[in-house]
């Protein structure tokens, strides 16, 4: 075991100067550690990394990378987008340290960086466009999280850095693998709407509150007189479910391919893999082809040539998921009246072959989920070559070169008829419809190369490993995105056939950056006992401000000491691993918008057609700093069949950007490195196998702890911009507001505590309050907070009312081996966050027409009525609907992701190996949240919890074939 | 089992922390959306039945089919009255008690304490009443003795008594046929029926081309679409009730307060007045912008859905309320209506007169007509005649009779339709006087005028406008000339 050990570390140092650790090991015995206990090996080093092996990734036929990820790696909280396929996840590692600069881990293909970070804007409401679903997990064979390189990787790996190795040419035999799987996703439970007699007295209650003639009532709502002689009666009394016609279960497919082999001069191996993943909305879907193909090639003993190239073509068929009701489909079905139907009605009741007016102002989802379309075409290359050049004496040197092109293509629709549309009138005074065509093409290029060398030295007890080089990046991304509007009829789709000419617009951009970076790291032990890694590196960004220096130098450094291959420890039965490490770093992020920093002009068209200027920038915008303490105990009990592996950090982040409002008459923001934070917690994982025989029984959990602390909010330099009086408010989507106060946790939600409702008119009237124009609060409405007493409640009453970031986050797992059989489960958790349910703003307002959750039912109505709900207000004149803690809700969960069984099929002569898995994906969550899935909530001061596509439960069969 | 339970501890362990989390799954979600606590147990009717006290007004509405109604998941107001406050309806027809159970209905629930509104339309369509008083609800004027008792589908009041339905102003008249049978004549008279071709059917297209129609007739009424729709709910009139008998007084009385007892016109000619006053206030016996409250608020003229004017005097003591479900109407004995182009002897005369406004003199086209006289009463005005319009201002009035020098001759008035401030000079030869307008229009002015010379004319000169309306309206019926006794 002691060997076996020595081994794995020396691997490992190795996995993490170049790739992933799975990538690095060739044995049997070793993968499968990598698998689940690799999780926790891998943190045994002073390189800290997490990762997963290629059997972890197959089994669960993962439709994307993030999801592989949750719940998996220490301090790293995947936070998905929405169950929409192809969306993605949005990584948050050792809580939040920055407010305008990308947060988000650095991504390696196979050596290359791998561009995410720019590519990420899409035409389609509320969607992200996420690079990594370019990737086919099953064309993965590790992915290893890797926390401190910045020796390497200098200012980009200022949170992690995700390393993908993809398939590698490096078997002799020839294999061929299939893998086909296919699937069901079946909806979650639907939010309980109120149906059509729930809805009238609703509407009901709402028309009292609005009107004071009965014959108003009756002249704008007649459906509420139940006359069958009424003008259209039949519009107006159906029972139509809303998110029925948006729902769908979903099916998918997945089909792979790969071969691999050659000899020992040339290897070879290509894949070719299909998916496809149907959403749980109606007509969305993604797409996936991939071509993946590798070479190690020996051109002379010591010269190798690996060549790698891959291409994706991927299509997704969208909706709009942003907070307009007029276009998301899932708002507009909770906001619908049951009462209306799709489609106008005859007299008779009967249905019309046009769609249904839109009566209370909500789109029909019906129109939405069959004529509006929001397509997204993409294609990535990526094109590698690795040229190694062994000079002997294990002194190599390296030249990796690469190209990533991706182009991705929108095609954006909505339609006229059955949706809101906005409406402008053109200079002839005519109405012209916002509905739009929009279309957009973005193309990112980007060239790499790393040249470095390697050199690995032994003497006496004393081994030196060592890497320098010197990388340079650029990123070129233009984007183009033209709108239309108006076009004559639901069969004109495309930009260039709207009415509207006046209105027609056209944007686009182009970025062009440039990295450079010099590193050097060294590597060096003695007797397998004491540890250390030095680490420099030069880095140069173009993103920084115009006059800040484009260069600044980063180092690092760790200490491993390993008390198990001490003399006193070298016999103990007890501990076959334990040892102590520290590590330290200081890294930049650079990962903002250039303009920040960069006066620069832009075109504008009007009255006056010209130039114009930015504004006031500020030069001197400097990279934010984050010096990364931590400190690490690994032990191995028993030989190893308990690890525990835990880690203190300490993170501090300094130049944080801000933004200030600068003085009159100047408008617009100034941005200046004014701000610090403060990030601290440990992580703790362990794992056991409980039982090693014939069963085999293997628990495994992790857990990570964050606290977060705005630590400082400096004046800016700047005499011109103003300052803040130590607390910055900032809007979210849904008219929320996040403040950062210095002193307290990051992007705290930011409004009214709501107490209650007021049961009756004399306890109002006793707490007299009032709001900001003098209207008193009555019966029935919300209690709010009056923190500052004067009886007003108005924004001086605002305060934190929740957190954004969890303070818990981590995973657990267990996996039993039974013969051929393999059961395995995932869980994933997250505690001590907080959400702003907008679903529920939206469901349970109660201020005009429109649908509602069957919360709404224990509204208040009568004098004495004892509720949570206020009562129905046309319009809400007194806020009862206000950012308060009425729609924060605990976001803590704990979900069992994953349940697989696979079976090894007993061996055959036409086939080498045969898998056949059954696995089931988000088999339960055990919530408070009201929404669907709160990990799909947004966090993080990202905004509301947006009414996205949840994410269903997915049924997967699969076969896995070797021959 | 202990046993069973230690060898076996991993997979009881398991087995438990399985459960678990399956146990205690979406509580807050069904808590939420599906099992909070009922604020509302019970059903409008179902808190009806549990109560004893309704179950009179219960058996009523069962009777009447109306709880089969509450069934069918609408939400309701109901204003319910206890047992020992209920009238026995036995007496009444089926149809009746259930238009009376209907009348303490209304769809949606409406909360007395968050009252907005101020009518309510009960099932049976009639837009009922709900006022404050003091600290109370009046419902149909029927005291509300307890409210907002909220239920499941609905929320429940308690009223005083059986608030019964009222009739609208045209079931009123169908009601009390025998005393309105020259306004329900009348509203006959306005009937017609017109083809709805829109919600006719097709049949065919005839040899001609013309589309041939399964025609839908609809019954229209000139009078309920001119003058006020009586069967309306929605429409609130204020009116004198137009009986048989007041509406015959009334001819009397306008008779006598223009003419006099000795108006000295034949059969025929009164039969014709009497006709053509009738047929005038059975269309003016709505009243316009109507808002007093009670007949002593009244100004001393008022005017009718068709223009003319009433005097207010007999309405003030005689008045007795009247009210329907559309409207209030005062029962009056009799009432005099300015109609004095009716009250004219012999044929009816159009109306003319000069109108002076904003210094400008404008007038009834032509400006020259002669005159009938005023038999009896005194010299005749043979002929009124007025220059062009626009340049002069007065009328000179050609007199039957002269006047003889060292007469003594009375000049009266009814003041018609000279404002307050306004100022005309009459002339007869050399006499003048000032008669200036006084707010009391129908108030008579009276001057005596000596005459010096013989007078074969009179003239009406305009000479102020008023400030107030800047109109003066000289007719030639508004004066009487009569030697002195």
């Amino acid at each position: 075991m002691m060997r076996s050990n020595i081994k794995l570390y020396t691997v490992m140092l190795w996995a993490f100067c170049f790739s992933g650790l799975a990538s690095a090991q060739t044995e049997e015995s070793v993968r499968l550690k990598q698998d689940l206990r690799g999780l926790l090996n891998s943190i045994g080093s002073t390189k800290q990394a997490s990762g997963i092996g290629q059997e972890g990734l197959g089994k669960e036929c993962k439709p994307s990378i993030e999801q592989t990820l949750i719940g998996k790696v220490p301090g790293l909280w995947v936070k998905e987008r929405s169950g929409m396929p192809g969306e993605g996840a949005s990584f948050y590692w050792r809580g939040v340290n920055s407010f305008r600069a990308n947060q988000t881990p650095l991504v390696v293909v196979d050596g290359i960086p791998y561009e995410t970070y720019s590519l990420g804007y899409s035409m389609v409401d509320g969607f992200y466009n996420n690079p990594l679903a370019n990737i086919n997990p099953n064309e993965v064979q590790s992915i290893t999280f890797v926390r401190d390189a910045v020796a390497v990787w200098g200012s980009r790996a200022v949170n992690g850095v995700l390393m993908i190795e993809t398939t590698k040419a490096d078997k002799v035999q020839t294999e061929i693998n299939f893998r086909a799987s296919g699937g069901i996703v079946t909806a979650p439970e639907k939010i309980s709407l109120l149906n059509g007699a729930q809805f009238r007295g609703l509407a009901s209650d709402l028309a009292s509150s609005g009107f004071s003639s009965h014959k108003d009532i009756e002249k704008t709502y007649p459906f509420l007189l139940d006359d069958p002689n009424a003008p259209l009666y039949h519009q107006f009394n159906n029972e139509t479910d809303w998110q029925d016609e948006v729902f769908s279960d979903a099916k998918l497919q997945e089909y792979n391919i790969s071969v691999s082999g050659g000899d020992e001069i040339a290897k070879y191996a290509f894949s070719l893999g299909y998916t496809n993943r149907e959403g749980l909305y109606k007509n969305t879907d993604f797409t996936r082809y991939n071509i993946n193909m590798k070479g190690d090639i020996n051109i002379t003993r010591s010269f190798k040539f690996e060549p790698n190239m891959s291409i994706v073509l991927k299509d997704n068929a969208l909706m709009h998921q942003g907070l307009r009701s007029a276009t998301n489909p899932l708002l507009a079905a909770y906001k619908k009246s049951p009462l209306l139907s799709a489609h106008a009605k005859d007299d008779e009741g009967r249905d019309l072959p046009y769609y249904s007016s839109l009566y209370f102002g909500v789109s029909t989802p019906t129109v939405l989920i069959e004529n509006s379309s929001a397509d997204i075409r993409s294609y990535r290359a990526l094109a590698s070559s690795k040229f190694t050049y062994d000079f002997g004496k294990a002194f190599k040197v390296n030249l990796l070169f690469g190209l990533d092109f991706n182009k991705s293509r929108e095609r954006i629709f909505i339609p006229q008829d059955g949706v809101i549309n906005r409406y402008e009138y053109s200079e002839t005074g005519k109405r012209i419809n916002y509905n739009g065509m929009r279309q957009g093409v973005e193309r990112s290029l980007s060239y790499f190369g790393d040249l470095y060398a390697t050199k690995l030295h032994r003497w006496g007890k004393h081994q030196l490993d060592a890497r320098a080089g010197l990388r340079y990046r650029t990123v070129e991304i233009e984007l183009d995105n033209a709108y239309d509007f108006g076009s004559p009829s639901d069969d004109f789709k495309s930009v260039g056939q709207g009415s509207a000419r006046s209105l027609r617009r056209v944007l686009g951009g182009v970025s062009d950056n440039v990295e450079l970076t010099a590193y050097g790291v060294a590597n060096y032990s003695f007797d397998n006992r004491y540890l250390a890694t030095l680490g420099l590196a030069y880095d140069g960004s173009s993103r920084v401000g115009e006059e800040a220096s484009s260069y600044a130098l980063f180092p690092s450094a760790g200490f491993e000491w390993r008390l198990a291959s001490e003399s006193f420890l070298k016999d103990s039965q007890l501990f076959s691993l334990l040892s102590l490490r520290t590590n330290f770093s200081l890294a930049g992020n650079d990962r903002f918008n250039a303009l920040l920093g960069r006066s620069a002009f832009r075109p504008v068209q009007g009255i006056l057609s010209g130039v114009i200027h930015n504004g006031l920038v500020n030069k001197e915008l400097e990279r934010e700093q984050t010096t990364n303490l931590d400190f690490g105990v690994d032990a191995g009990l028993w030989n190893r069949r308990i690890n525990i592996s835990a880690v203190y950090y300490f993170r501090k982040t300094t130049n944080v950007i801000v933004g200030y409002e600068l003085r009159e008459p100047l408008s617009g923001m100034y941005y200046d490195n004014g701000g610090e934070i403060e990030n601290k917690g440990w992580e703790l994982a362990a794992d056991v196998r409980l039982l090693d025989k014939e069963l085999k029984f293997d628990l495994g959990f992790n857990i990570s702890k964050n606290e977060n602390q705005f630590t400082k909010l400096s004046a800016s330099s700047n005499p011109l911009a103003l300052q803040h009086s130590g607390k910055l408010v900032e809007e979210i989507p849904g008219d929320g507001q996040v403040v950062l106060q210095v002193g307290a946790a990051m992007n705290q939600y930011y409004g009214y505590r709501a107490l209650g409702v007021f049961s009756t008119t004399e306890q109002a009237e006793s707490a007299g309050l009032k709001d900001e124009d003098g209207n008193p609060f009555s019966a029935g409405d919300m209690i709010f907070d009056d923190v500052d007493n004067n009886k007003i409640i108005n924004a001086n009453d605002m305060q934190a009312i929740g957190n954004t970031m969890p303070e818990y986050v981590g995973g657990a797992f267990a996996k039993f081996n039974y013969k051929r059989f393999e059961l395995s489960a995932y869980c994933d958790f997250a505690t001590g966050c907080d959400v702003y349910n907008y679903s529920r703003v939206i469901s349970e307002s109660m201020y005009g027409m429109y649908n509602q959750s069957k919360a709404v039912l224990r509204r208040w109505r009568a004098e004495g009525d004892q509720t949570s709900m206020p009562s129905a207000t046309m319009s809400d004149p007194m806020g009862n609907s206000r950012f308060s803690t009425r729609w924060i809700e605990d976001g803590s969960y704990i979900r069992l992701k994953t349940v697989s069984l696979t079976y090894s099929v007993p061996k055959l002569k036409f086939y080498q190996n045969m898998k056949l898995y059954f696995t089931v994906d988000n088999v339960m969550t055990r919530k408070d949240y009201l929404g669907y899935q709160p990990s799909e909530a947004a966090f993080g001061g990202a905004g509301a919890g947006l009414s996205k596509m949840p994410s269903g439960r997915s049924f997967i069969i699969g076969v896995q074939l070797g021959l | 089992m202990k046993d069973f339970l230690l060898k076996n501890r991993y997979r009881s362990l398991l087995v438990v922390l399985c459960f678990g989390l399956l146990s205690c799954q979406n509580e807050a979600w069904d808590d939420h959306y599906e099992d909070y606590p009922q604020m509302r147990d019970m059903k409008t009717v179902d808190w009806l039945a549990s109560k004893g006290e309704y179950s009179k007004f219960l058996s009523l509405l069962e009777s009447t089919g109306i709880t089969g109604e509450l069934r069918k998941g609408q939400s309701f107001t109901v204003w319910a009255v206890k047992n020992e406050a209920m009238t026995d309806l036995s007496a009444y027809s089926k149809e009746e008690q259930k238009a009376i159970a209907q009348n303490h209905l209304n769809y949606g629930a409406v909360y007395l304490s968050k009252l907005q509104r101020d009518t309510l339309r009960t099932l049976n369509g009639k837009l009922l009443e709900i006022k404050k008083e003091g600290g109370g609800f009046l419902f149909q004027d029927e005291k509300v003795k307890a409210y907002d008792r909220a239920l499941l589908d609905g929320v429940v009041h308690e009223v005083a008594r059986l608030a019964m339905p009222r009739k609208n102003i045209r079931e009123y008249f169908d009601a009390n046929a025998p005393e309105f049978a020259k306004m329900l004549a009348l509203l006959e008279k306005e009937q017609y029926r017109e083809a709805d071709l829109e919600n006719s059917k097709v049949l065919k297209v005839n040899e001609q081309g013309k589309t041939v129609y399964d025609t839908v007739w609809v019954d229209k009424n000139h009078f309920y679409e001119e003058l006020g729709d009586l069967v309306s709910e929605d429409d609130r009139f204020a009116a004198l009730l137009p009986t048989d008998a007041f509406v015959g007084a009334s001819f009397a009385a306008t008779l006598d307060f223009y003419l006099g007892e000795d108006h000295g016109l034949s059969d025929e000619e009164l039969a014709a007045k009497k006709e053509k006053f009738e047929q005038e206030l059975m269309k003016n016996w709505l009243l316009k912008d109507f808002s007093y409250a009670s007949p002593s608020e009244m100004p001393e003229e008022i005017e009718g859905i068709s223009g003319r004017l009433f005097f207010s005097e007999s309405l003030k003591n005689s008045a007795e309320k009247v009210v329907f479900s559309n409207g209030v109407a005062f029962k009056a004995s009799h009432v005099v209506m300015k109609c004095f182009d009716i009250m004219a002897p012999g044929v009816d005369i159009p109306q003319l007169g000069l109108w002076y406004e904003q210094g400008n003199v404008t007038g009834t086209e032509g400006m020259e007509f002669s005159v009938n006289d005023i038999k009896g009463k005194g010299i005749k005005a043979l002929k009124v005649t007025a220059p062009a319009v626009g340049d002069a201002q007065y009328i000179d009035v050609a007199l039957s009779d002269a006047l003889l020098p060292g007469g003594t001759y009375v000049f009266e008035t009814f003041g018609h339709d000279v404002k307050k401030s306004a100022k005309v000079k009459i002339s007869l030869g050399d006499a003048e006087f000032m008669y200036e307008g006084v707010s009391k229009q129908w108030e008579k002015f009276t001057k005596e005028v000596a005459v010096n010379a013989p007078v074969n004319s009179m003239r009406i000169t305009f000479v102020k406008k008023g400030p107030e309306n800047p109109l003066i309206l000289i007719n030639h019926k508004s004066f009487k000339l009569t030697p002195k006794r």
